[in-house]
């Protein structure tokens, strides 16, 4: 979990080198090491010799002095059993207080580290829930403890480093150098992203098993595990160390953001909605706060109080102007709790709630009266008669408007959704029109199609129609026994319809269909307008924002202000990695230069429930337990000791009573001469 | 009496034995008993010689003339006057070991055991105390009749004081006119220049025999521990811890002193027996004899 270096330091003791790990698990064992101050004190006191009378003192003398010459250590010949004895003593003091390192016991010969980046790894490992930069998180206990795992690798093994993120990454492929392992672990950074350890894991079994020898996978997860069975059944060992303690959690779990008409008012309002849940034991009392983005002013805000497990929605609501419209608001809950991720989410002042309409025929025609009567008649609809040149030359023109055309084919035309109306022969976007057919009968038409919800187009006449024949990725909304009558054109970036025939050739206009097509069009559009992003907003997903068919030179930005790798094609920009939460900026160039602001939220309840430590079921392939519970992982070395003591108290023995090689024995020595003549000098001396 | 306990009746019948294999290779000048190796006028025939001018003709050999036609002379060994000199040490390191035979008393028994084989064999024997020079010097005696005085001289040898051998031998050579066989019965635990003043007694023609007496504990000290070693004849200290090196090292000087002797014994043609205190007498005798050199 990520808690182990604190509960590591609070139960071993001393920890000599942390990038040895040698740790004396019984570090009082050293308290014998006093036993040496009485054993020197014993060898420094004057030993009291026995008196013996002997014949001579010659040879003696000659041969103590014999002893002390011929060892390099002079001074230490007399104290070998003194030597001996302190080692011993020494050795088992170290041997009491067991030395250790942390070892992965049968690390194996290729081991896979993956590592858990998602956003839960970023909440704090344990305590209380506090935050600050002196707090540790999950992931930084994960990534000592593969930095142990890296820098106590056995000989000749080597390791990979797996990120399993919202998608599964090799951070590093199987490596022996510590150092590089070390290195790559350091550089991993956690993501606000759901994190799929399962693929992960498959990753390391796929690049394990091309490998031949012991091989082992250790996850290091706060055990938060979504699928656990995706890794349970693994082909090869796996070991899941959890990190990390349940630890209470308040989070937005959900936002939208919506504008209305006030019926009181009757104005303009947008309203945030937000889920807020409390993931802990104690009920939390919670600010919730609107804000517009870089801005302190609080637009709106509300207390809660929400139980041990209850979900609390709230809506903050605010008056907005078009100044307001597509500007980046957040929603934040406050006090801030273990994981900060959560605790904000981030929204889009949505455009007006009426919707821009543009409906225009060839220069010189007049559109069809039936088709700019049907869409005047939506209250939250502002039709604007123009014509193609106006419609082509303008600048001004809504980039989310609904552009309606009768008669002509424009192949570019500026705006949001695109109806094309009765277009001339030829091609047409992803359709080819071709000549009439005369009293087309409907046959079928696509209810599934939003455009087509709720339509029945039984006994709807049509005098005349274009033959239209749709590309292959083209969708037939409305069929005739001749052909199509209403196709689907749309491209990436807008969505586009196609009717082959003028609605005053037929009778459509008078029935309720009619009426009803309008309106589910201007719904697709006011929908397209409001989001203004093609697909999930959610982090770990790429972004897919809608931006006009002449954008070039497009730039993205993220939440800390970097710009991102944005590719753009058609209409579509795709930003490939939003992994983290907040406000994504695009802006792009082109004849209809413009920005937009993207908000990306976690809203992961997964991720956000901290209490959540599920340990997998333990399987065949699969053993879980905490990173912290692995006494059992400590490599002892005392016994090492334990035997040098031995060795060294037996040398003091055979030392001590060993038997002198004597001449009797047949132990072949060279004689030394005695020591002659000092008395007679000493004679001479005393003669002079 | 201190003739039985320095010869008992066994010990004299073997020495009886062996009186006649005693050579002394000395040549003391005066005419005596023992033969010489020179040639002389003695009754032991030596060798013949071809006749040459100027020769006594009264050392020709008739008999072999008459057989042979050939005028030979018949030569015979001389017959000298030998002393056997016996150089006892007498100081206080003989005085040892405390329990069991001392090295006083193998050499009182040794050295009358050489006066016997020498005053059997009608030679002079003569006693001499080594002490700090020479202590003491006895008359010589002659012949059987000299046996109780020699043996009461040694039974009067005690062992205390002081060591200068190597001044107590120089002493000897030094006051004898003649050369003649020495004998020193000594533990040589001497620190002095003991093998000069043996050197100049070989050079001064004396025919020395080293007998060295030894202790078992010398040989092989028993004792271990901490102990402050007292000289006997000084009382000089040493301070030593007797384990397994320090008893190693002593053992290898000894040998040293042993090695030292036994060198010069052969580099001198002289005898070298080392005799233990708790070794059977005889068998150090038949060496003797045999002028043997103990490995």
């Amino acid at each position: 979990m990520s808690a182990m270096p604190l509960v590591l330091q609070a139960s071993i003791p001393l920890v000599l080198q942390a990038s040895s790990g040698l740790t004396l698990l019984a570090p009082k064992g050293l308290l014998l090491l006093g036993l040496l101050v009485p054993l020197v004190i014993l060898y420094i006191l004057k030993i009291k010799r026995a008196r013996r009378r002997v014949s001579s003192t010659w040879l003696w003398s000659s041969a103590k002095r014999d002893l002390l010459a011929k060892s390099p250590f002079q001074k230490l010949v007399p104290q070998v059993p003194l030597i001996l004895q302190a080692l011993a003593i020494i050795l088992a003091a170290i041997a009491l207080a067991q030395p250790a390192t942390r070892a992965e016991e049968g690390a194996g010969d290729h081991l896979a580290v993956v590592i858990d980046v998602s956003a839960s790894m970023n909440a704090i490992a344990s305590g209380v829930a506090e935050t600050g930069p002196e707090v540790e998180t999950r992931l930084a206990a994960a990534k000592k403890v593969a930095r142990r795992i890296a820098l106590t690798l056995p000989p000749g093994s080597d390791a990979m480093i797996v990120e399993a993120g919202r998608s599964a990454r090799v951070a590093s492929g199987l490596e022996r150098d510590r150092r590089r392992l070390v290195g790559v672990i350091d550089r991993l950074a956690g993501a606000d992203v759901e994190g799929d350890l399962g693929e992960a894991v498959s990753l390391a079994v796929d690049r394990l098993l091309q490998t031949t020898g012991e091989r082992r996978i250790i996850v290091l997860t706060d055990g938060n595990l979504a699928r656990p069975a995706t890794f349970a059944s693994a082909a090869l060992p796996v070991e899941l160390l959890t990190v990390g303690e349940p630890i209470d959690n308040a989070a937005i779990v959900r936002v939208d953001v919506r504008s209305g008409i006030d019926p009181a008012t009757r104005k303009e309002t947008v309203e945030a909605f937000a889920l807020v849940v409390n993931y802990g034991q104690k009920p939390r009392e919670l600010f919730v706060t609107l804000r517009q983005d870089n801005a302190s002013d609080v637009l709106a805000s509300r207390r809660l109080l929400v139980q041990p497990g209850e979900r609390a929605p709230v809506v903050l609501s605010f008056a907005s102007t078009p100044g307001d419209w597509r500007k980046g608001l957040v929603v934040d809950i406050s006090p801030h709790d273990a994981m900060p991720a959560d605790d904000v989410a981030w929204g889009r002042v949505p455009p007006g709630d009426t919707m821009p309409v543009v409906i225009a025929a060839a220069d010189g025609a007049r559109p069809s009266a039936w088709l700019e009567r049907v869409l005047a008649a939506d209250p939250r609809a502002k039709v604007e008669r123009a014509t193609m040149s106006q419609l082509l030359a303008s600048t001004g023109i809504d980039p989310s408007a609904l552009v309606v055309v009768d008669g002509v084919c424009p192949p570019d035309v500026p705006g949001g959704d695109l109806v094309i109306v009765n277009p001339p022969p030829g091609p047409c976007w992803g359709a080819t029109v071709g000549g009439d057919m005369e009293g087309p009968m409907v046959t079928s038409w696509d209810p599934a199609d939003p455009r087509m919800r709720f339509l029945v187009l039984d006994g709807v006449q049509v005098r005349k129609s274009r033959k239209l024949t749709p590309d292959s990725a083209s969708r037939e909304l409305v069929r005739s026994a001749a052909g199509p009558l209403v196709v689907d054109v749309s491209t990436a970036s807008r969505s586009v319809t196609l009717l082959g025939f003028d609605v005053g050739e037929s009778d459509w206009p008078l029935k309720a269909s009619f009426v009803l097509f309008a309106r589910n069009v201007l719904d697709l559009a006011r929908t397209h307008r409001e989001r203004g992003v093609a697909g999930p907003q959610r982090t770990g997903e790429p972004l897919r924002i809608d931006v006009p068919g002449s954008a070039t030179d497009l730039v993205a930005t993220g939440p800390d202000g970097k710009s991102l790798e944005a590719s753009l094609q058609g209409g579509l920009a795709v930003v490939s990695s939003a992994d983290r939460a907040g406000l994504y900026r695009l802006a792009w160039q082109g004849k209809e230069l413009g920005s937009v602001v993207v908000p990306v939220n976690l809203t992961s309840e997964a991720e956000s429930d901290l209490r959540n430590v599920v340990a997998a079921p333990a399987t065949g392939t699969l053993t879980v337990r905490a990173a912290t519970d692995k006494p059992d992982a400590h490599r002892g070395w005392g016994w090492i000791a334990a035997i040098g003591m031995i060795v060294l108290v037996v040398a003091d023995v055979l030392w001590s009573t060993r038997r002198p090689k004597l001449a009797a024995s047949g132990v072949a020595a060279v004689p030394r001469a005695p020591d002659r003549v000092h008395r007679d000098l000493e004679a001479r001396r005393a003669a002079r | 009496m201190a003739d039985a306990a320095l010869l008992d009746a066994g010990f004299v019948r073997e020495l009886e034995v062996l009186r006649r294999r005693l050579e002394v290779r000395a040549r003391s000048g005066g005419a005596g008993e023992a033969v010489a190796r020179r040639k002389g006028s003695s009754a032991e025939f030596h060798e013949h010689r071809a006749y040459a001018p100027g020769d006594d003709l009264r050392r020709i050999d008739w008999s072999a003339y008459a057989r042979t036609g050939e005028p030979v002379l018949k030569l015979f060994r001389a017959e000298e006057d030998v002393i056997v000199r016996l150089l006892v040490d007498g100081s206080a390191s003989l005085d040892f070991p405390a329990e069991g035979v001392r090295k006083i008393d193998v050499a009182r028994r040794f050295g009358a055991a050489v006066g016997y084989l020498a005053l059997a064999r009608s030679e002079r024997a003569q006693l001499l105390v080594g002490g700090q020079g020479l202590a003491k010097e006895h008359l010589p005696a002659r012949g059987r009749a000299g046996l109780p005085a020699l043996l009461r001289a040694l039974d009067g040898v005690t062992a205390k004081g002081g060591t200068h051998l190597a001044k107590a031998i120089e002493d000897v050579v030094r006051r004898s006119s003649r050369s003649g066989m020495l004998v020193v019965l000594s533990d040589f635990l001497d620190g002095g220049n003991v093998l000069g003043a043996l050197d100049r007694a070989a050079t001064a023609g004396h025919d020395v025999a080293l007998v060295h007496v030894v202790a078992p504990e010398e040989l092989e000290p028993g004792m271990e521990g901490d102990f402050e070693l007292e000289d006997a004849e000084t009382g000089e200290t040493v301070e030593v811890t007797l384990d397994a090196s320090a008893i190693e090292a002593y053992v290898l000087r000894f040998a040293g002193l042993c090695e030292e002797l036994r060198g010069w014994a052969r580099r001198r043609r002289a005898t070298y027996i080392r005799i233990r205190t708790d070794e059977p007498m005889e068998a150090a005798i038949r060496r003797f004899v045999a002028r043997a050199v103990d490995a």
